[in-house]
């Protein structure tokens, strides 16, 4: 391809001649930015992002219009262009109504995606909502007990009715991921030799410690108290954190460690400048803040003053205690509450909490202020202590200050003023001070240079942890001040991501947020949005009553019952875009780091229908009008469902004439959601949460038709969520069908069959794997053994990949000695063109379709059985290529055609006899092909004579020049190609078809001939493949005895010689009693024949993904693997062998292939194999034209330019 | 006085009517019909007929009475009760009615320098009728290029005369029609482009409405010279009389053999169809103007490829409008050099402007190209009609820019326009005085742009808006620091980065005025005043207590009832109630209400 050279940003680079700049840059590595331009549409240059400036060029150029031209000089991100890129995105999010990601999730501190796993606990798949909490939270246990949930406060739900349990849901998977004692550990990285010492085994300290022993790096506590847990063991009361359920989370982090010091303090035991000398790279200080705040009120050191955090320890160390009948906790914290509720479970008498504001300024959790109040613990408000009084040495009174409310201070709450004169005392025996929490800064008495920031807490980075001393990080409450355990774990991740680049020699720089666009906050959003949500009440947590709380720590709550998680994820709004993963806007306000709100104005809010179709969802309010939606529709499919509306800012895109989606010509192809850019069109989930979720992309080939179109299966652990189509491939460039679009997302839903049955007394009973497998191969054997091979059958599925039919009709020829061996979907194979052009399979490539000058579309709606060819066949009439189309009724390509032949399908061997003779008596013939490259000529011409055109022409109903005109297009066409169905198409005029294209010397060369599409997945792989009863694999005859030699070598075993049986002939034999063991694969069987097949005496075994209906039953039945459960390959109707990679795991646990081998081995005959690529390795060592390195290539049709028969000719045939 | 030498016919009175849309719009048919019936009546035997666009608006309706002796007699504002004293004194009586005539020098001084080669027909001939623009030389250009001329003659003939294209943007329109002519195809088309839009702008309409066969007879011989074989005219449904005209033009022309095969017995084959445009301001970008014709969205796309190259149904196309279409017969009758002696060094011949807004004459005037702004508005135009200063002068539409008072030396063409901000456009000159409040007229015409966006492209469809926001929120008083600044930056955004010349010209009104009048966008932000007194959250009315007399007429007129008072002492207005209306000052003849 000829090459021009330009210049790229200052470089001198080429790129094939006739592309856009867009187009030049990428082929060189340099990405163009671009929301409205796909590669299978024209350009229209709407979105302005792809702007670049052109030296000599008035102002600046489109990209993706463009041409690139010789010596041109290009710029792609000059300040000013960038300048322009950040405008233009900004203009599209000032109108960009929607969350990118959830409210609950932008309120956690850790970021945990709320969202995504409570639609992973809707989906039940619990393991992977573990792992998802653990990307960003490894103590989901503790946090599922204790977290205050600040998700829940931002929960959307809050406007329709309470907001969702989260905290609840995710102790429910915490939990659940214990119940079985192997809870989930994540995979470590390989070691990477560097040492991190992280001080203090609190919950920073302990995030920080997973996630950098994750990362492969040698961690070591140093924990001053006698076990890990800082406060969360010391500070939280056994009745809301079981010290059991700590010590299970706390296990699996120190787990994964290389060491835990226990009892050492920092300051006392060791020094940070120790550690480093003794080989730490990088310390994380995570101390906490444990010592207690003064009250700086006098008699604050009496003996009977305790602190409230101190109080706490000395509970879980055990310590003699001796409280009072009457105390006072002095705070509104949780400390405050926590102390309060402890020492009524101690047994005092009564508890006051003493607080200087009132109830709705208390830090403290709500709900545990209410459990408080249930267990017994009064509350004074708007008092303040001002002095303890003593009497004899001991505490007996307080005497507290009323204080009133002022105008809010620094924190937002209002400033507790004392009412002069208002003091009054109160009896107590015994105080408890729990009005906050500081560092004990003696620990750094030896590492002076450490700074601490005003307030003296220690001074770091508030997104990288730094501290002023390299390699030293610290983080938790003792750099925040007393904080939540959900922000100490979150202060530990983000440490340990600054530590893992400091060792690995990244600069420590923050984690780049990405842009989050939002659609305002609580108070913002408009409660009628939510008006057709159904009222559901939040699900209540169990928990213990108040009165048996008395005297004890038994755990308050218990968590939710499978059932009660299910119920709660229901409610669940799944708020977040659906697109976040991928939305091509996010990305580049994230890179280009916009304002969002830099241009704010009016923003369009637009109501969305949900309802209007069934696999396609929009949102209008996310649409940013690129078109290319519109465009695909239009330009691609030809369907137009979909266009611009109004003017101006009010533009919008919309279905046509305003109608729901669903009722227009929509064909649910998908193109539209898969070309959009954003949010604004998405495919339905088929779950009952739809996530979005990182998903998996595993390649594969779409089963629901012979076209082979490539596929990408998005998974989470074992669900399909939707399938896209990757753009750069030969098949199908990205475009699918309905069927490719949405039936996989679909599989989920069906009644699979897990575990084998057998027949027992008529019905079928669920067996074990051993007992079915040697129940089948016994009773096969028997017949075998007992009659002779050709008593037993084997019916097949065009599901199987090509490895799989390999080894079903090895084990039919080597195991049971039989060659009946058929298939259902194609219960006779049209061997015509194998006859006349030497291979049963379609002699050209979809792509000649494109490079054609003539299509002649013979017998078939494309456009209804194989869309993906008929967009092929669209795009080249578009190019200038000449369509004809034979076919008795209208169909859909019939507009963009120059002749359509409406012929009777009866008499269709009619015209093209009075074709073939057209063309001999006008001597349209290619005489040179017909010499050299075919034989039979001279016969075929002379019976061919007795069909003159004129004498039957009046049979057709056509016009007869509509019929020579035809002749003549094909005649004189360079590279005509002819599309038909080859599953419904007659052997007699698929015969004919391939003398018309002998005769003009139209196939077996560049461009030109016969595309045969098969409707069933794997068609043309099981013809391959040998599932025949009288050709091998690679379309070998049996007869043929080399052949045969080479396979009964490599299999070990002589094959049976005569002909056997195909699946008509099967069901015949089965009829007359010649057939009386059947194996049969695949769910196209029960229902195209009945169940004739599995009625008793016959022994029958079924292979399948479903249970059958009703009876007969087969005496024993298998669970199969479907396509996305199975590794392998398919083989298209263009012969391209394309790989499909397992997705997901087998329900039944086995694949088939897995499956084959056991029952092959049951049979006697041991066909052990590795791995699928093994068995291909076999085929390809038996078929030369299979031979390796052929996955996603086509097999050849000729073999060095000969036709695959003996004497490499081509044969006319008569019909 | 008369605007066109004619041929007399047969010595007879001559009386004509004004029958463009501006005149029927103000009754003229009525007047026709007592012209006739009073002619009837008296049967007197004068030749009454209807005419096109005199130019002279101000004066609808219209009536020239011509004597046999070839004197030119203007009447205005003619009503139909004022044609009986017409006929008797001036057609019987032999002397015109002297207090209903436009005064001849009023005439003179609006044609001294007006140069009439569009609108040579205009005002003269009846433009239903093929014969008038027979008699008045019409179809002789297509025959003499039929005849004696090659397309590539043709084309060398148009470039010579150094036309450029009227729709705007002034591109050469010879070098144009060579590109179409080069374009390899057997198929091409001429578009000629009459969805003109810009508010105030009625040149278009006026010559298709006057003289709808200088369209024909110019899309015939670029035809001819391009290799074209049909041709569209594309006008506004808006239009209902210029299609009408149009259709009977067309109807005629067809069987007179001027359109169709064979045409004037040449091979020269070339046929006309009207479509009409749906009202979409952005139709009349030349993209989407081609979409529209083939049945599409109305949304420009990219150039290049440019019409010539691939237009309409990818064909090569030429499309001109109506003014450069109308220039071509007379160019190729009367060579290039009559052409190219009027009008500047890079702007050849005359253009077509109609006056609106503030101005004492408005109406449709044709000027040589480097005519000043100052020559156009005061010595043509007669200054404003209010009286007050002149302020601005909008030029060029909603596309183009405002041009300060002090820039009224400007030479009217292509390049000195542009210096100013502004563009030459299509045409529209619209008048603006001291009252008016340069914030809001940005704001109008960005309101109309914006409102007109096709919305493919992000700059224009939000940019627009954005910036529609930021002077809404300044006419309101609610402007702030900062918001100049975010204005500018948006309309450099819109200007540089928009898809096609709609969204790239609509910043044009905010940007000039930001550059000539930034002080009144500061007073309206930092002092909280509308400089004009125009907007009404920034402006407050008061009674002027010494010269109120207490007559009430003020209190009686409010429409919120905000002004009270007794009978004969002043009245005060309730600046709670007043909603700004200005409905009081407009009614007190003591100027006592002030406004500040």
């Amino acid at each position: 391809m000829a090459k021009v050279r330009f210049t790229l940003n200052g470089k001198t680079l080429e790129a094939a001649a006739g592309s856009t700049i867009l187009e030049a840059a990428q082929q060189n590595g340099v990405e163009i930015p671009t929301l409205c331009h796909d590669p299978r549409l024209k350009p229209t240059a709407a979105c302005r992002l792809c702007l670049v400036e052109v030296e000599g060029a008035r102002g600046t150029m489109p990209a993706c219009v463009t041409s690139i031209a010789e010596g041109m000089v290009v710029r792609t991100a000059t300040n000013e262009l960038i300048k322009i890129r950040r405008m233009a995105l900004e203009l599209l999010l000032s109108d960009h109504y929607g969350d990118c990601v959830a409210p609950c999730k932008l309120a956690c501190p850790a970021g945990i995606d709320v969202q995504g796993y409570i639609g992973l606990i809707a989906n039940g798949q619990y393991r992977e909502a573990l792992k998802l909490i653990k990307e960003t939270n490894p103590l989901p246990l503790v946090i599922g007990r204790v977290c205050p949930r600040f998700c829940e406060t931002e929960c959307r739900r809050n406007l329709v009715d309470e907001p969702i349990a989260i905290n609840a849901l995710k102790r429910f998977v915490a939990d659940y991921d214990h119940s079985d004692g192997d809870p989930y550990i994540p995979e470590v990285k390989p070691a990477t030799g560097h040492r991190v010492a992280i001080i203090g085994g609190g919950p920073a300290g302990l995030s920080a410690a997973y996630y950098l022993a994750l990362e492969g790096h040698e961690v070591s506590i140093f924990e001053s108290n006698p076990q890990a847990g800082g406060m969360l063991r010391y500070g939280i009361p056994e009745y809301r954190l079981p010290k059991e359920v700590l010590d299970k989370e706390i296990a699996i982090i120190t787990g994964l460690c290389h060491q835990i010091n226990l009892n050492v303090s920092l300051g006392k035991d060791f020094t940070i400048q120790g550690l480093k000398n003794s080989g730490y790279e990088a310390i994380f200080i995570a101390l906490g803040a444990q010592e207690s705040q003064s009250m700086r009120v006098e008699g604050e050191d009496l003996p009977d003053v305790l602190s409230g955090i101190g109080f706490l320890r000395d509970v879980v160390l055990k310590k003699e205690l001796s409280l009072g009948q009457r105390l006072a906790v002095i705070g509104g914290g949780n400390t405050a509450i926590d102390a309060a509720r402890t020492a009524l479970r101690l047994g005092a008498g009564e508890v006051i909490v003493v607080y200087r504001r009132s109830r709705e300024e208390m830090p403290a959790n709500a709900e545990e202020i209410e459990q408080a109040k249930e267990e017994g613990v009064q509350f004074h408000f708007l008092a303040n202590p001002v002095k303890i009084i003593a009497q004899n040495g001991r505490v007996a009174s307080i005497e507290c200050t009323k204080m009133a409310l002022g105008e809010p201070d620094s924190s937002g709450r209002r400033r507790p003023e004392p009412i002069v004169g208002s003091e009054f005392t109160m009896e107590v025996d015994t105080v408890i001070a729990a009005i906050g929490q500081t560092i004990d800064a003696s620990s750094f008495s030896q590492d002076g240079q450490i700074k601490f920031n005003r307030r003296r807490y220690i001074e770091a980075n508030e997104e990288t942890m730094e501290t002023s001393l390299k390699g030293v990080f610290a983080g938790g409450d003792c750099v925040s001040g007393p904080a939540t355990v959900v922000e100490a774990v979150a202060a530990g991740r983000r440490a340990a991501i600054s530590i893992n680049q400091y060792l690995s020699d990244q600069p420590v720089a923050p984690v780049g947020k990405p842009y989050n666009c939002i659609k305002g906050e609580l108070d913002e959003i408009a409660i009628s949005d939510y008006d057709d949500v159904v009222r559901i009440p939040r699900t209540k947590i169990p928990a213990l009553a108040p009165k048996e709380r008395w005297n004890n720590f038994n755990e308050i709550e218990f968590g939710f019952t499978e059932e009660m998680a299910k119920a709660e994820t229901e409610r669940c709004l799944a708020c977040g875009c659906q697109d976040v993963f991928e939305c091509k806007l996010r990305q580049l306000a994230t890179e280009y780091n916009v304002d969002g709100d830099h241009y704010a104005g009016r923003k369009r809010h637009l109501p969305i229908n949900k309802d209007e179709h069934p696999h396609i969802l929009r949102d209008p309010n996310k649409c940013i009008l690129c078109g290319r939606c519109v465009r695909i529709c239009d330009e691609v499919q030809g369907i137009d469902a979909l266009g611009f509306t109004n003017r101006g800012f009010d533009t919008m895109v919309e279905p046509t004439l305003g109608m729901p989606l669903a009722e227009t010509r929509c064909v649910s192809c998908g193109q539209c959601v898969s070309t959009c850019p954003t949010g604004a069109l998405t495919a339905k989930v088929q779950l009952p949460k739809p996530g979005p979720w990182k998903v998996e992309t595993v390649s594969s080939i779409c089963p629901y038709c012979g076209i082979g179109c490539n596929i990408e299966l998005n998974v989470i652990g074992d669900k399909i969520v939707n399938v896209t189509s990757p753009i750069e491939n030969p098949v199908n460039n990205g475009n699918l069908c309905q069927k490719g679009a949405f039936n996989p997302c679909s599989i989920h839903n069906l009644k699979r069959l897990r575990t084998p049955f057998i027949r027992r007394n008529g019905d079928l009973v669920e067996a074990s794997w051993e007992e079915a497998i040697a129940l089948a191969g016994e009773g096969l054997q028997k017949i075998r053994d007992r009659n002779g091979g050709d008593k037993l059958a084997l019916l097949s599925s065009t599901q199987l990949t090509n490895e799989e039919n390999y080894l079903v009709q090895k084990m039919a020829r080597a195991a049971l000695g039989t060659n009946n061996i058929g298939c259902l979907a194609i219960p006779a194979v049209d061997e015509s063109l194998m006859k006349s052009l030497g291979k049963n399979a379609s002699t050209c490539s979809y792509s000649d379709i494109l490079s054609s000058d003539l299509i002649l579309v013979i017998g078939c709606d494309i456009t209804e059985d194989y869309p993906i060819i008929s967009l092929k066949v669209r795009e080249a009439v578009a190019k200038g290529s000449k369509l004809v189309v034979i076919n008795p009724r209208a169909t859909r390509l019939d507009s963009l055609a120059r002749i359509n032949l409406r012929v009777n399908s009866r008499t269709n061997l009619a015209l093209l006899r009075a074709m073939l003779n057209y063309v001999i008596t006008y001597d349209l013939v290619d005489r040179d092909f017909v010499q050299s490259r075919t034989t039979g000529f001279e016969d075929f011409a002379r019976e061919m004579r007795r069909y003159p055109l004129e004498e039957v022409a009046g049979t057709f109903w056509v016009k007869p020049s509509r019929i020579i005109e035809t002749i003549q297009l094909y005649a004189q066409a360079k590279r005509p190609v002819i599309v038909l169905n080859a599953d419904t198409i007659k052997p007699a005029e698929l015969t004919l078809i391939s003398d018309l294209a002998l005769i003009t010397g139209n196939v077996g060369r560049d461009g030109a001939g016969i595309i045969a599409l098969r409707t069933p997945g794997n068609a043309q792989g099981l013809i391959d493949m040998g599932v025949s009863p009288d050709h091998l694999p690679g379309q070998l005859p049996i007869t043929d005895v080399a052949a045969r030699r080479k396979f009964e070598t490599t299999w070990h075993r002589s094959l049976p010689l005569e002909e056997g049986k195909d699946a008509i002939g099967i069901i015949e034999g089965v009829k007359k009693g010649n057939i009386q063991g059947i194996l049969v694969f695949g769910t196209d069987t029960a229902g195209k024949m009945g169940n004739d097949i599995f009625q008793p005496p016959i022994f029958s075994v079924l292979v399948d993904t479903m249970l059958p209906e009703k009876p007969p039953y087969p005496n024993v039945v298998l669970p199969g693997a479907n396509f996305a459960e199975s590794e392998g390959t398919y083989t298209n109707c263009e012969r391209r062998i394309q790989h499909l990679h397992r997705a997901i795991h087998p329900v039944s646990g086995k694949e088939n292939w897995e499956v084959v081998s056991l029952l092959a081995s049951a049979l006697g005959y041991s066909m052990d194999y590795p791995s699928v690529s093994s068995i291909f390795a076999e085929i390809a060592g038996l078929v030369p034209i299979f031979k390796a390195g052929v996955y996603g290539k086509q097999w050849p049709f000729l073999e060095d330019g000969r036709f695959a028969s003996q004497n490499g000719l081509a044969k006319f045939r008569l019909a | 006085m008369m605007l066109y030498k004619r041929d007399k016919r047969g010595g007879n009175w001559v009386i004509q009517v004004g029958l463009a849309s501006c005149g029927i719009a103000a009754g003229g048919r009525k007047v026709y019909d007592a012209f006739s019936s009073e002619l009837r009546d008296r049967k007197l035997d004068v030749d009454l007929k209807q005419t096109g666009c005199m130019g002279m608006c101000y004066n609808e309706v219209l009536v020239e009475v011509s004597s046999p002796e070839d004197e030119h007699v203007f009447y205005g504002h003619v009503t139909p009760d004022q044609v009986e004293r017409i006929v008797v004194e001036h057609l019987i009586g032999g002397k015109s009615v002297a207090e209903w005539v436009i005064p001849a020098d009023e005439v003179a001084n609006l044609l001294a320098k007006q140069r009439r080669i569009v609108l040579r027909n205009c005002g003269t001939i009846d433009p239903e009728s093929i014969d008038d623009y027979v008699d008045a030389g019409g179809y002789q250009g297509i025959q003499k290029v039929l005849h004696s001329m090659s397309p590539q003659e043709v084309i060398d003939e148009v470039t010579e005369s150094g036309l450029r294209g009227r729709g705007g943007a002034g591109f050469p329109t010879g070098v144009k029609w060579g590109f179409a002519r080069k374009s390899p195809g057997t198929q091409k088309y001429v578009i000629c482009n009459g969805d003109e839009g810009d508010p105030g702008a009625f040149m278009d309409r006026s010559v298709l409405e006057s003289d709808p066969h200088s369209v024909i007879e110019g899309m015939l011989i670029a035809g001819y010279a391009i290799g074209a074989s049909e041709g569209y005219l594309y006008v506004r449904t808006e239009y209902p009389l210029a299609i009408h005209r149009l259709e009977i033009a067309l109807a005629q022309a067809r069987e007179r053999g001027f359109i169709g095969e064979g045409i004037l017995g040449s091979n020269f084959d070339f046929d006309i169809s009207i479509r009409q445009g749906a009202g979409a301001f952005v139709c009349g970008e030349e993209t989407a103007l081609m979409m529209s014709i083939e049945g599409q969205r109305g949304m420009p796309r990219f150039r290049p490829p440019f019409p010539a190259q691939s237009g309409l149904w990818g064909k090569p196309t030429n499309i001109n409008n109506v003014e450069t279409l109308a220039n071509v017969a007379w160019i190729i009758l009367n060579g290039a050099n009559a052409f190219n002696t009027c009008g500047t060094d890079r702007s050849k011949g005359t253009k077509v402007f109609a006056l609106a807004g503030k101005i004492a004459h408005g109406g449709l005037i044709e000027v040589p190209m480097g005519i000043t702004l100052r020559e156009i508005v005061f010595d043509i135009g007669g200054g404003t009609s209010s009286g007050l200063a002149l302020k601005a002068i909008q030029l060029g539409g909603p596309s183009g820019g405002i041009i300060p008072a002090s820039l009224i030396d400007t030479p009217v063409d292509y390049e000195s326009v542009t210096q100013t901000g502004a563009i030459m456009g299509s045409g529209g000159l619209i008048v603006m005085d001291e009252s008016a409040c340069v914030v809001d007229v940005a704001k109008f015409f960005l309101n109309f742009t914006q409102d007109e966006s096709c919305g493919k492209c992000t700059f224009c469809r939000i940019g627009t808006v954005r910036m529609l926001e930021i002077l809404d929120k300044i006419t309101r008083g609610e402007g702030k620091e900062g918001d100049l600044e975010i204005l500018e930056e948006l309309a450099q955004g819109v200007k540089s980065s928009s898809l096609c010349g709609l969204g790239q010209t609509t910043p044009n009104p905010v940007l000039t005025t930001l550059r000539y009048f930034r002080s009144e966008y500061e007073a309206h932000i930092y002092e909280k005043k509308c400089p004009a007194k125009k907007c009404q959250a920034l402006i407050n009315y008061e009674i002027i207590a010494e010269k109120c007399p207490g007559c009430g007429l003020c209190a009686k007129y409010c429409p919120t009832g905000a002004i009270s008072g007794r009978k004969k002492q002043p009245y005060v207005i309730d600046p709670e109630k007043c909603i700004r209306c200005g409905l009081c000052n407009s009614v007190c003849r003591l100027g006592a209400i002030s406004v500040y």
